[in-house]
């Protein structure tokens, strides 16, 4: 089988991980839906993301109980257990696209005014197909190289805005209706497992389940932290009001600083580098998928199933665009319902019990 | 060696640059202006530079103007009228006219114009006296062809006069959206032109920020504030004013006051921000504490003396405090930005949406507490 998973340390998933929850965190949400009752995003992200370790806690928990290194060895061969690979698969290209559509927005309005999305969005496709063929070892390698870099983009791009940021945008705090925090947090669960879920579908490639385990655990929860924390720094730069309207809020905030300010012309650079983080996130993504399927399904080369992977998520990114405003809000409808397909495989998969072989018997 | 093909077709994706124009073809507006139209609603002036214009200064500033009925329309006029194609990536002073503000009418054609990529709302916003070309036209000079340097004048003159706002178009659209608190812009006119007096009824040059400009190689001046009740101008602070509203939003920073002692002889005091002031909201009172470092301009005073007049300068402080505020809730103006601390006391966004601010604020009772200390430490500003 030529699957690529190749091999990959602890630093390096935890360096995967951590890029691939700060830029599902942080450019994958649905504004609309977030906004909507105040502005919370930051304590959403938080109790996401410890929702989302306590899933991937406890399938490492039963995988060390069943043995096995990744999810596939969880859902098993039968044709039947092998469906709930489906709405997985599914829920991680929805989880590669939300972060590409945001980038795709952001360069049609600000950068490549002139141009058409399926121009640029044309430009992705090979980025994606080439990142997601070459395999979960180079994905996580250049994660390892790129995270410095895009840590100090981050810190660049919080720090530069702190003159904008004003405490009394955080009000009001929407304390009034917390079983509305935990919802959202349900809702954004797809954005803060994604990465986990990820890396249980090449966790083959690590060198033990501990070893996953810990990349996996300092990962999601720093990603989670600097996501988190980010959209803290939003918050304080635009009140929810204007939140909920503003397309590439992350951008507006790189140029909410004045014209004198040096840190201005770092905007476009920052950019080009958070999108470098974000084709690698859902390159991660796609990977992962094309892995499950080609796991569960049989496939033995993992190229065509990462073009078809890579295809589907930049031709559904397209639909949103263009498609019949129906199609749009199908899609839009799976975008905020999307963590039902997380959360009714995964307690399936969790119990399946496992097939027992028979004994051989000594005569 | 089966991958060599594969590269080179991709490499055909690497050209980016498709359709590219040569940098020579475009002209960078600078100022953005828009005021009330004649025969049209809307008049829209720009300050184009256009880079090796001339052989003297070697960058040449041409106003521009169009009527229109929308920013679009205004913008194909103008790129009509113009040898090179209209960008407005450089641009970062929006001048809005008075006649426009007064009636509210901008923020419609305004929003649709940062629907314009190329726009950005973080543009400093000046409110001006019409003609914007006319106050346009006086900001060119050959000493600062870029006009960088005027535009950095008024982030200064807030900085270190506090006689004028600084404030940006996103936060002029976040006091609309929000409703938190109400828009204060920098106020701008042509020197001596149509003078108004402000909204005390005190000095009627305020864009000169209470003192008289006679001559300058400029022929245009900004101080003062223009003062909005949501998207509507309804009125103008002079400078001093200013100084003083912005003390209570935190925005002051440092400038100075010439105050009329009871014997009539006046005494210039520069004062500084110390720290930030406290401010507590509850029951339909509020409560602010500034503290404010002064030195006092006169030697002749004796130190028995300074504390006696330090008390008399609080209280007159207070005393201007209390009429501005007056003058503000008489406009239904915010500016002060209370509503920031009243959104504190809500647990949800629907509460306070429904909470009716504005007619709460109207019969607000502020106690203003001023505490002046004697003499500014460099070191601790």
């Amino acid at each position: 089988m030529n699957l690529r998973i190749g091999a990959f340390g602890r630093q390096e998933t935890a360096s995967m991980v951590l890029i691939a929850a700060f830029f599902s965190g942080c450019f994958g949400m649905d504004s609309h839906a977030l906004y909507a009752d105040g502005n919370a995003s930051y304590l959403v992200q938080i109790i996401a993301t410890v929702q989302a370790l306590l899933l991937f806690e406890g399938t490492v928990w039963v995988l060390r109980l069943r043995g096995g290194n990744d999810l596939s060895a969880l859902i098993g061969r039968s044709r039947l257990k092998r469906l709930l690979a489906i709405p997985l698969i599914l829920a991680l290209v929805l989880a590669a696209m939300q972060p590409l559509e945001s980038f795709l927005l952001t360069m049609t309005q600000y950068v490549f005014t002139d141009a058409k999305q399926v121009a640029v969005c044309l430009y992705l496709l090979p980025c994606l197909f080439l990142l997601t063929a070459l395999g979960a070892e180079t994905l996580m390698r250049t994660a390892r190289i790129l995270l410095p870099i895009l840590l100090l983009s981050i810190v660049a791009a919080v720090l530069s805005g702190i003159r904008q940021y004003h405490l009394y945008r955080i009000h009001p705090i929407p304390f009034g209706e917390p079983v509305r925090i935990f919802t959202q947090a349900g809702s954004a669960q797809i954005r803060a497992a994604a990465p986990l879920l990820a890396l249980l579908c090449v966790g083959e490639g690590t060198q033990d389940r501990m070893a996953m385990r810990s990349g996996g655990r300092i990962g999601a929860i720093a990603g989670g932290l600097i996501a988190a924390a980010a959209l803290f720094a939003l918050s304080m730069t635009f009140p929810y009001t204007q939140l909920i309207d503003m397309p590439a809020p992350f951008y507006r905030m790189l140029v909410e600083v004045r014209a004198e300010n040096p840190t201005l012309r770092l905007d476009r650079a920052v950019l080009f580098l958070w999108l470098s983080g974000a084709i690698l996130s859902s390159a991660f993504y796609l990977y992962a998928a094309s892995v499950l399927f080609a796991k569960s399904f049989r496939v033995r080369d993992i190229r065509p199933v990462a073009l078809c992977m890579s295809g589907i998520a930049v031709t559904l990114i397209l639909v949103l665009y263009y498609d019949s405003k129906t199609t749009a809000a199908i899609l839009e409808r799976l975008y905020r319902d999307a963590w039902v397909l997380i959360s009714v495989p995964f307690p399936l998969i969790l119990l399946n019990p496992k097939r027992r072989r028979p004994c051989a018997v000594s005569h | 060696m089966r991958r060599i093909p594969l590269i080179l077709l991709l490499s055909t994706l690497l050209l980016g640059c498709m359709q590219s124009k040569n940098i020579d073809e475009y002209a960078y507006v600078l100022n953005v202006g828009v005021e009330r139209g004649t025969t049209m609603p809307y008049l829209v002036t720009v300050l184009v530079s256009v880079p090796g214009g001339t052989e003297d200064t070697k960058v040449e500033n041409v106003v521009i103007t169009a009527e229109a009925r929308s920013f679009s329309e205004a913008c194909e006029t103008l790129n009509a009228a113009y040898p090179s194609r209209l960008s407005f990536a450089r641009a970062s002073l929006l001048a809005i006219g008075e006649d426009l503000a007064k009636d509210g009418a901008q923020t419609a054609f305004l929003d649709f114009a940062f629907g314009k990529p190329d726009l950005w709302p973080n543009l400093r916003t000046v409110v001006v006296k019409p003609p914007i070309r006319g106050v346009f036209e006086g900001w060119i000079t050959e000493a600062d062809p870029s006009l960088r340097k005027i535009k950095t004048a008024v982030g200064d003159l807030s900085n270190e006069s506090g006689t004028t706002a600084d404030i940006g178009y996103s936060t002029y659209l976040e006091a609309i959206s929000d409703k938190r608190f109400d828009a204060m812009l920098a106020y701008a006119g042509v020197n001596g032109y149509g003078l108004e007096p402000d909204l005390l009824g005190g000095e009627a040059y305020p864009h000169v920020g209470g003192s008289l400009l006679i001559e300058s190689a400029l022929k245009t001046s900004t101080a003062g504030s223009a003062v909005f009740d949501g998207d509507h101008m309804v009125g103008i602070l002079d400078g001093r004013h200013t100084m003083e509203v912005l003390m209570v939003t935190d925005a002051f920073r440092k400038g100075g006051m010439r105050f009329t002692l009871p014997d009539g002889s006046a005494l210039d005091a520069a004062l500084y921000r110390m720290r930030t002031p406290k401010i507590r909201l509850k029951n339909g009172t509020a409560t602010v504490e500034l503290f404010l470092e002064a030195d006092i301009l006169e030697p002749a005073f004796a130190s028995a003396d300074r504390d006696a007049l330090i008390t008399f300068l609080q209280d007159q402080l207070e005393t201007e405090l209390n009429a501005v505020l007056s003058a503000l809730q008489s406009v239904n103006s915010d500016a002060m930005g209370f509503g920031r601390f009243r959104a504190k006391q809500f647990r949800t966004a629907a509460e306070w949406e429904a909470c009716g601010w504005k007619a709460e604020y109207q019969k607000l009772s502020v106690t203003f507490s001023v505490t002046l200390m004697r003499g500014h430490d460099p070191e601790r500003a």
